[in-house]
């Protein structure tokens, strides 16, 4: 796998997974393709968005980040909503693909450039 | 190919073998794991819940299960031993062991196991229901990082219940742990081996069992993660005093004199250098990592306030302001969120702090009672912890003496800061047991240590005692981890009388059990109140075995109007056999108690749980 592809892989990675999620979501019944996809989204995505972009050159040391970060920014988004009384699953979701969709065009831009 | 290296690869003389013999004489070590773990879980499945002994798993595995974890132990083993082994293979080896030690334990439950995940499952389903947290209810209210995550997960998976994700937490756990273990271990050292090895080490010792379903279970990984982010990338040292420098290198050249070196595993040759700005980016995940403890578990940010100060203070750490961030973020956090809990209890615990012979006390001493069986078990996992501790300390002196402590020293710091703890708490018993479970990751790395860093040679003989010395680690950890599995799993009998007790018990009832040992509390958290009878019951009240029932009735007259149950289930007695009796009877004769009573009717009868109402009390829908 060249350079170029790899460091597309992730950011592709991250990005469809938000969007499948978003889509199962929409259809709305519950499945185990749905639970396997929305513990794979809350475990690895937002973190696997941002951690990249630190460039840490270690992929045993990338992956301990983004499950980290993963983690910690969910109990961060979702705690800090509910205790704003704003509890919506839906809407700590949104947050959250935001939040992973933007680090990961941002990694999409960073290796265009990096390819130009 | 997984086994041989380049060197070997470049020297190889053309193969007459067959290439099936080849591949056995080339993978044998994997094909042994992997053989093994299918063995080992084919017989795990036909394990009955009502099977386990006083001794726990152990007692209900047929022999074809130790042989199939011979198998795995001598894979291992040989893996570990050898020293062409590729990190491919030792990483596919450790999978197989983490799924052997704690994915495949899960198969003989036929319903979730472990009645404090229960209870776990309530809170999630409270928060899903009402999107809000009432510190009134439970304690759990007060740090709710990790059940808000479930209520999340739960409901973005569109479940009607967590529970059936309860049953994996511990094998995903455990898998989530192995990268920030690998890195922890691979900041001391360059060794290949002693990451794997510190790994292994790790699985095998650690029978604590806090990482189900639980918020200990996560703030855990957040743990590891930050402390292998801190010893990877942020550990800059500072330069040390001038004097205390020269000191140092003064009687270090004195011990150099005296002392043979020998080899030691050897340092990082290339510790990662970092850009002001990755330094910058990987400061903030730190923070956002102690963002999310500090309101997800009440003991994790204490154990990384004080690993992080331990750092700060020997200058292993460039992140210097963490300490302070940890610190303000832990007591803001405990003053204003948590105030409630905390104004409540303040007085129990400012008893503890400093007062090392009570939490001593209630922490070994309160344990280390049941049946005999149980007691041995108990036993056994003291020693384990009092070898590993002993062990650690021996491998930080053998570092020192041979001039190699210096690039361990985050190690034996975080290993032995969490001792500190124990000085401020008791943690309902529980502190040491916490204790050993953050030290365990740094521990791990210095017993590795311990095996001699250049084996050249992959002797039959090495790799024997390596087998034996996993097999040796694999008995004790079944024992030691899996020990309490009589109490732990759970029936389906059971669990169907408790729900049916908990859907059709009316609104404000009152549901009591003997111990809390019973698949309860996962639902209608807020609208049935769940209390055990340890809790409100006087010691001696069942002196005279008939007063139970009349004790019960009294303690429970300020609830006229509303309904109380009393459940019995067979883990219940389970756990009274296995952990002796409470202070206000047996549950034996709360039966016949009950039973005698005119006052109690009972509503649910099955081998599995037995179930009372208060009759005058009682109304229609659980009849």
């Amino acid at each position: 796998m060249s350079s170029a592809v790899r460091s597309r892989a992730l950011p592709v990675l991250v990005l469809s997974s938000a969007i499948a999620l978003g889509a199962v979501i929409a259809v709305g019944s519950a499945s185990t393709p749905r639970t396997l996809l929305t513990c794979w989204f809350l475990l690895a995505c937002p973190g696997l968005g941002l951690a990249p972009l630190v460039r840490l050159d270690d992929a045993v040391g990338t992956w301990t980040v983004a499950v980290a970060l993963s983690v910690s920014i969910d109990i961060v988004v979702a705690g800090g909503l509910m205790y704003a009384g704003w509890w919506s699953p839906l809407t700590i979701f949104v947050v959250l693909a935001i939040i992973a969709g933007s680090g990961a065009l941002i990694q999409l831009a960073m290796s265009r450039e990096g390819r130009g | 190919m997984l086994y041989e290296t380049e060197e070997a690869r470049a020297h190889r003389l053309p193969s007459v073998t067959p290439p099936i013999v080849a591949v056995v004489r080339t993978h044998w070590p994997l094909l042994a794991t992997v053989s093994g773990a299918v063995l080992w879980t084919a017989e795990l499945i036909r394990v009955r819940p009502e099977d386990v002994g006083d001794a726990g798993l152990i007692t209900a595995l047929p022999a074809v299960a130790f042989v199939a974890l011979a198998l795995v132990c001598v894979g291992l083993g040989a893996a570990l031993g050898r020293p062409q082994t590729s990190a491919r293979s030792r990483a596919a080896h450790l999978l197989m062991l983490i799924f052997v030690l704690h994915g495949a334990p899960a198969l003989p439950a036929d319903v979730p196991s472990f009645s404090v995940t229960w209870r776990h499952v309530g809170v999630i389903e409270y928060i899903a229901t009402h999107g809000s947290v009432d510190t009134g209810i439970s304690a759990y209210f007060n740090w709710p990082g990790f059940f808000v995550l479930g209520a999340l997960t739960g409901e973005l998976a569109g479940l009607d219940s967590v529970l059936e994700l309860t049953r994996w937490a511990p094998l995903v756990n455990n898998l989530l742990y192995l990268a920030p273990l690998i890195m922890i271990a691979r900041s001391a050292s360059d060794d290949p081996r002693l990451p794997w090895m510190a790994a292994s080490i790790f699985y095998f010792t650690n029978w604590v069992y806090q990482d189900y379903f639980s918020p200990q279970g996560l703030t855990y990984l957040l743990y590891l993660s930050l402390f292998a982010i801190i010893l990877t990338w942020l550990s800059g040292r500072r330069r040390p005093r001038r004097l205390r420098r020269r000191r140092t290198w003064r009687l270090r050249r004195w011990l150099q004199r005296r002392l043979r070196r020998r080899p030691v595993p050897a340092s990082p040759r290339h510790e990662p250098v970092l850009r002001p700005s990755q330094q910058a980016m990987l400061m903030v995940i730190c923070f956002v990592i102690v963002l999310a403890v500090v309101p997800s578990h009440q003991l994790t940010p204490f154990a990384i306030l004080a690993g992080v100060s331990a750092l700060a203070l020997l200058g292993r750490g460039s992140f210097r302001g963490l300490p302070a961030i940890v610190l303000v973020l832990t007591v803001a956090w405990i003053m204003f969120a948590a105030g409630g809990y905390m104004n409540g209890h303040l007085d129990a615990l400012k008893e503890d702090i400093g007062n090392l012979g009570s939490t001593v006390s209630s922490n070994v001493g309160s344990r280390v009672s049941g049946s005999d069986v149980h007691l041995a078990v108990t036993r056994l996992r003291l020693g384990i912890a009092v070898a590993v501790w002993a062990l650690a300390a021996l491998a930080a002196v053998r570092l020192w003496r041979r001039g190699g402590a210096d690039r361990f020293v985050p190690h034996i710091a975080l290993a032995a800061v969490p001792f500190g703890l124990v000085m401020m708490q008791a943690y309902g018993g529980e502190i040491m047991l916490r204790a050993y479970l953050f030290s365990i990751p740094f521990a791990a790395v210095l017993l590795a240590s311990l095996v001699p860093a250049r084996i050249d040679v992959a002797s039959p003989l090495r790799v024997a005692a390596f087998s034996l010395a996993t097999a040796a680690l694999a008995a004790s950890f079944l024992l030691t981890r899996y020990g309490n599995e009589r109490i732990v799993l759970f029936t389906a009998g059971e669990v169907r009388a408790v729900e049916r007790l908990t859907q059709t018990a009316p609104r404000g009832s009152l549901v009591l059990a003997p111990n809390p040992q019973l698949p309860w509390q996962a639902a209608r958290v807020g609208e049935v109140r769940y209390r055990t009878l340890d809790s409100a019951l006087a010691p001696g009240a069942g002196a005279r075995p008939h007063d139970l029932a009349q004790a019960i009735e009294f303690v429970t007259t300020e609830r006229r109007r509303e309904p109380v149950f009393v459940v019995i289930t067979r883990n219940n007695r389970e756990f009274e056999h296995l952990f002796g009796g409470s202070t206000w009877g047996s549950i034996a004769d709360l039966e016949r108690s009950l039973a005698a009573s005119p006052r109690f009717e009972r509503t649910q009868s099955g081998p599995d749980a037995v179930v009372y109402a208060l009759r005058w009390l009682s109304p229609g829908p659980a009849r």
